[in-house]
């Protein structure tokens, strides 16, 4: 066998293999026995017809067709071994270029490459902006609300701040021809008055033409929709909506206090549930800015590094995009093809202009990822590993007892198999990106210097374990 | 009048006819209703230009069968005469065996 690799672009290698013609009759032989067993020769049992009768009734060509496929089946992974390639994916068969002696050429794609920047050299201002006291007012008088009641207001007039309940009709004051006059059917509705938050039906500011009447009054209130409404269809069109006040209510607003505080949830006082409503939109405050840091941070990295891959890879993250896109539709009762009619794109466009791009930037993500877990070492040890499993497995396992679905051992071997995947997954992630995060904000800098005094005074401490010492020493230190 | 042109109708390609050939150096034919030994004879020594040292000659009989799908339809195939031909050691039909 006669092997000659020439390095394409793309980290792919085209591989040139020559065979000697004996190896060829043999296959012939082994391709003609081939035919005879899948085909019916009369006269013959299937397999038994000889080779020259199976030449005569199919001719050269098609053994020659068989005989290849044969062939390549059993040079191909020869090839690999005696080329030393180690492909990414399956290879393709490029062309044969003769048939005796036999000479292929197979285009084989490699591993991709990437050459990470100085990406330990990345530095970024890292400052979650810290949560203000009015948010949490705000979150709290969200909940004040939420445990308000509405007590009848009696004679009164309605005025801001108070709930106005009313039957209320729409009509179209110039309806185009054809076009049903009613935009609402008399029915019941209750406003808020100066709600900022619910203020958009039927039109914003709807709840104010309310204030000043009382219970039982009745007024038509004219409104022409602007061109750039929300209701597309009402665009540029007046209206005339008739309200019947059936009744007005005071809302009572609890007192922040501590009473407040046992009612909402088991806090012990008003401060307890101040702190807590503090630390939960710090915590997800602090989560999304994580989430944006380490996004941004990838980016910078990906910009510095040069990233190499077959594209057979593009490929399947082309597939993988599109297939979640169906999945995700098919929720919404949709098909692919419905959805490009809708946004009136062919498919080849689509492809070209959303998955691709997508698809690029997420295979370039992963691979940096995967890079750079190499490159700082992240590993997971089993016993943390099981330990988070068991952890989730126990979260879920009110859920899995319930569904008939997982009765049965080999459903629930799936299901667990599945949670140990997502839960390494995860938590690998998790580690990669707090390791990106401290080196980028210039914290993992200041612990190595912590480390390296720590490792000093312990000199027998191994350079492998230093990725789970340095954290702790660090930011006692630090 | 049958002339020798009549006589052998089509060489028969089976498994059977096969090892007949090759390991025995018997080769196989339909043959004419009424042919006998010797038309069989003069005929393949003619056409081939070998020497044939026996003809054996057998009647196939007519076979009655179903239809593989529908087995309802009998199917009728008819009988032949078959001349089993020994040739002298070192002929050979090339005919017989592939393409040449």
């Amino acid at each position: 066998m006669k092997i000659e690799t020439t390095p394409l672009e793309n980290q792919q290698v085209q591989v040139d293999v020559e065979l000697e013609s004996e190896v060829l009759q043999g296959y012939m032989r082994r391709a003609a026995r081939k035919i005879a067993q899948d085909t019916r020769i009369p006269g013959f049992r299937p397999g038994k017809a000889p080779f020259d009768v199976v030449r005569r009734l199919y001719g050269d060509e098609a053994i020659q067709k068989e005989a290849v496929e044969l062939m390549i089946d059993d040079v191909y992974p020869q090839m690999l071994t005696e080329a030393n390639l180690e492909p990414s994916g399956p290879g393709t068969l490029k062309e044969i270029s003769s048939f005796d002696p036999p000479k292929f050429s197979f285009i084989v794609p490699l591993a991709p490459e990437v050459t990470l920047g100085d990406y330990a050299a990345i530095r970024k201002e890292y400052a979650p902006a810290p949560v203000t006291d009015e948010e949490v007012e705000k979150v709290l008088n969200g909940l004040r609300n939420d445990m308000a009641t509405a007590e009848p207001a009696g004679d009164r007039p309605a005025q801001e701040g108070d709930l106005v309940y009313v039957d209320l009709s729409g009509v179209l004051t110039q309806p185009a021809e054809g076009e049903s006059e009613t935009i609402i059917d008399e029915r019941p509705a209750q406003f808020l008055i100066g709600d900022q938050d619910n203020d958009s039906w039927p039109y914003p500011g709807f709840s104010k033409e309310l204030i000043g009447l009382s219970e039982g009054d009745v007024k038509d209130i004219e409104f022409t929709y602007p061109e750039d409404t929300p209701f597309t269809r009402l665009a540029g069109k007046s209206a005339r909506f008739t309200v019947k006040v059936t009744a007005v209510k005071v809302m009572q607003y609890p007192e922040m206090d501590d009473e407040f505080a046992k009612s909402v949830g088991d806090f012990e006082n008003f401060q307890a549930l101040r702190d807590t409503v503090r630390t939960s939109l710090e915590a997800r405050q602090n989560s999304e800015y994580d989430q944006q840091y380490v996004d941004e941070l990838i980016d910078e990295i990906i910009a510095q590094s040069t990233i190499q891959y077959p594209p057979h890879m593009l490929e399947e993250e082309q597939e993988h995009i599109l297939k979640h896109l169906q999945e995700d539709l098919a929720e919404r009762k949709l098909d692919l093809d419905t959805y490009l009619k809708v946004r009136q794109l062919d498919r080849a466009a689509f492809i070209e202009q959303e998955v691709v791009p997508s698809a690029k930037k997420r295979l370039s993500r992963s691979l940096v990822l995967e890079k750079i877990a190499q490159a700082e070492n992240i590993q997971l040890d089993k016993g943390e590993l099981s330990e988070a499993v068991n952890q989730r497995l126990g979260e879920l396992s009110q859920s899995i007892a319930q569904d008939k679905k997982y009765r049965s051992k080999a459903a629930q071997a799936d299901l667990l198999n599945a949670l140990a995947f997502d839960t390494a997954n995860r938590l690998f992630n998790e580690r990669l990106m707090d390791r990106l995060k401290r080196i980028a904000s210039g914290q993992a800098e200041a612990e190595e210097v912590a480390a390296a005094e720590v490792e000093a005074k312990a000199a027998e401490l191994a350079p492998g374990t230093e990725g789970g010492e340095t954290p702790e020493a660090g930011t006692t230190e630090a | 009048m049958a002339t020798i042109y009549d006589i052998l109708r089509r060489p028969l390609v089976t498994e059977k006819s096969n090892h007949q050939m090759s390991k025995l150096h018997q080769y196989a034919f339909e043959v004419m209703g009424d042919a006998t030994r010797t038309m069989v004879k003069e005929a393949v020594e003619e056409l081939f230009d070998v020497k044939v040292l026996r003809v054996n000659i057998i009647n196939a009989p007519a076979k009655r069968s179903r239809r593989a799908r529908s087995r309802r339809v009998a199917v009728r195939h008819s009988g032949y005469k078959k001349a089993i031909v020994t040739l002298a050691a070192e002929d050979r039909i090339p005919f017989f065996e592939g393409v040449e």
